[in-house]
């Protein structure tokens, strides 16, 4: 009778044991997810800092031809009119192929202003030219005429489409 | 042979059982109690560094210098240590507890220089030029280092009668501290104000941001962007020369800005001049933001792409105005030439030297861009902070990795 009772006691405490195991297996995972929904830690910017004391990382430069960015290398800019115009085209062609040049097909309205505003380039160049003519020293002058022919090639180009 | 050994056996196997199982209980016990008691540390830790940041923030405000070593927080426990040496990239490490947790938190402190409380801000003069007057309706502060000139081609008329320019808040002759932006000297030679500073800092701004939010070209010649693509999200473009006046000038033209969506903030840098057609309004998107720091000089003919009356694109302007609430930067002079037409425009524009207007019968619009003063600081533009006087501002704190 003492050995049933012993036994039972022991089966008990075993019981007890392993269901306190068990429980504190089962419930600490709870535990910290609860922790963590309470954690009253601000959302962060995780964005990479500078910091001027550390050396930059190494630099690379990007292709621009992947974002369809033309450059325009340093003694090869066009003079003419023609050659602003076929620079242009041969680089839009180029990228539109890569299928990097952005394509947004203009409205009837922009069309029509585009066309007004070629115009206006055209006789803004045409101005330009005839003062260049009469101070054709003068570099601040033939920079406006080559930005000038840059825009309506482009503004040509876009017409084009 | 009898079973009444059984009982003792059974008594070691259930006691063997039970160490097992307590041994196991305990370890356990004693893993969860470090951990938590690590995590409460660690969380201790952060808030520890978080007092010690706003200790840091709260001298730096002040002109107080920041303490040396460790500061022990009483009450409360744990020690914070401010690395402030850099105001643009300050560290502070709390620590706490038995456990020693560490956490760090990173921060920009910024003072905002007098120059962006202005709509206009010029370091010479503001020039009128062309052959017919110009109406400027500048809401916000006009501030400039030297005078208004009035310098029409056809001088033998008198314009002023026809000019119907207004200025909500005018002041010539401000000292130049309150109307330019230096370069902080990044190539730490003690000299600012350098071309060198300019690349260092482009290249700095490069660095501040992952590869993917960048682009950055290095040429010799000039640079283009027209129908570009796959700019979206990006936020900065810097483009380097070789050296001054040679290389890294850009042209934005009209046709640019359709590449930007919604919510865009990006900031072209130049080391040389940028030359930025205005596009039509129409054509820019929403709340989208392009800004310009350049070295050299700023152009923006917005002759051929300003809204046409003929075509009732007037009647958008007022939707249209806060688009493209960009800010503008020259470490040189600006040319603007506009002509018979209405633009509106909103950010903050400050030129180092004269900015000329150069127009033809013309209506522009400037609106202030708050947007600095608001904390939303455009890619790139705290590193022309700098140090000096002004309001000073927390930027950008989050904690390191």
């Amino acid at each position: 009778m003492k050995k049933k009772y012993i036994l039972m006691l022991l089966g008990l405490i075993i019981t007890f044991t392993l269901g306190l195991v068990f429980f504190s297996f089962y419930q600490t995972p709870k535990i910290e997810q609860e922790i963590a929904k309470l954690n009253p830690l601000p959302k962060i910017d995780t964005r990479v800092k500078a910091d001027a004391a550390k050396p930059l990382r190494k630099l690379t430069p990007s292709n621009p031809e992947e974002y369809g960015i033309i450059v325009i290398p340093e003694g090869s800019q066009p003079q003419t009119q023609a050659e602003w115009d076929s620079f242009i085209q041969e680089n839009t062609q180029r990228l539109k192929t890569k299928g990097t040049l952005y394509s947004k097909s203009m409205s009837e309205e922009e069309r029509m202003d585009a066309t007004e505003a070629l115009e206006r380039m055209e006789a803004d160049i045409r101005q330009q030219e005839e003062a260049l003519r009469k101070d054709p020293e003068n570099q601040g002058l033939k920079e406006k005429l080559q930005r000038l022919m840059m825009l309506r090639s482009i503004t040509k180009a876009s017409l084009q489409e | 042979m009898n079973n009444r050994g059984i009982a003792l056996i059974l008594s070691y196997v259930v006691i063997m059982v039970l160490t097992i199982f307590a041994t196991a209980f305990i370890a356990r016990t004693v893993s969860d109690t470090n951990l938590t008691a690590r995590y409460m540390d660690s969380t201790k830790a952060f808030w520890v560094a978080e007092a010690g940041l706003n200790q840091a923030y709260y001298n730096y405000k002040k002109g107080i210098a920041q303490p040396v070593g460790p500061v022990e927080l009483n009450p409360g426990g744990g020690t914070y240590t401010i690395d402030a040496a850099n105001p643009m990239a300050v560290k502070v490490t709390g620590t706490f507890g038995r456990t020693s947790a560490q956490r760090i938190l990173r921060a920009s402190f910024i003072t905002i220089p007098a120059a962006f409380q202005n709509t206009l801000s010029i370091g010479r003069h503001l020039r009128f030029t062309g052959s017919q007057p110009t109406a400027l309706e500048v809401d916000g502060k006009t501030r400039l280092s030297g005078r208004l000139i009035r310098d029409w081609r056809h001088s033998q008329r008198d314009f002023s009668f026809y000019l119907d320019s207004w200025f909500e808040d005018y002041k010539e002759g401000v000292s130049v501290s309150d109307t330019t932006l230096g370069i902080p000297d990044y190539n730490h030679n003690g000299r600012e104000n350098e071309y060198d500073d300019f690349v260092q800092m482009g290249r700095q701004i490069v660095d501040t941001y992952p590869t993917s939010e960048v682009i950055y070209i290095k040429t010799n010649g000039e640079v283009l962007l027209s129908d570009i693509s796959n700019i979206s999200g990006k936020k900065i473009i810097f483009v380097e020369g070789r050296r001054e006046n040679y290389g890294g000038d850009v042209t934005i033209s009209h046709l640019f800005a359709p590449a930007l969506k919604t919510g865009d903030d990006l900031t072209v840098i130049s080391t040389n001049s940028v030359t930025y057609y205005l596009p039509w309004e129409s054509l820019f998107p929403e709340n989208a933001h392009l800004n310009i720091i350049c070295w050299g000089v700023y152009r923006q003919p917005a002759r051929y792409f300003q809204i046409n009356p003929r075509r009732h694109y007037s009647e958008l302007a007022p939707q249209t105005t806060g688009k493209n609430d960009g800010i503008i930067y020259t470490h040189d002079w600006a040319d603007w030439g506009l002509a018979s037409g209405k633009r509106s425009i909103t950010g903050n524009i400050i030129v180092n030297r004269d900015l000329v207007i150069d127009s033809e019968e013309c209506r522009l619009d400037i609106n202030y861009s708050d947007r600095i003063f608001r904390g939303d600081i455009p890619p790139g533009f705290k590193w022309l902070f700098g140090a000096g006087e002004g309001p000073k501002y927390i930027v950008d704190w989050q904690e390191a990795e």
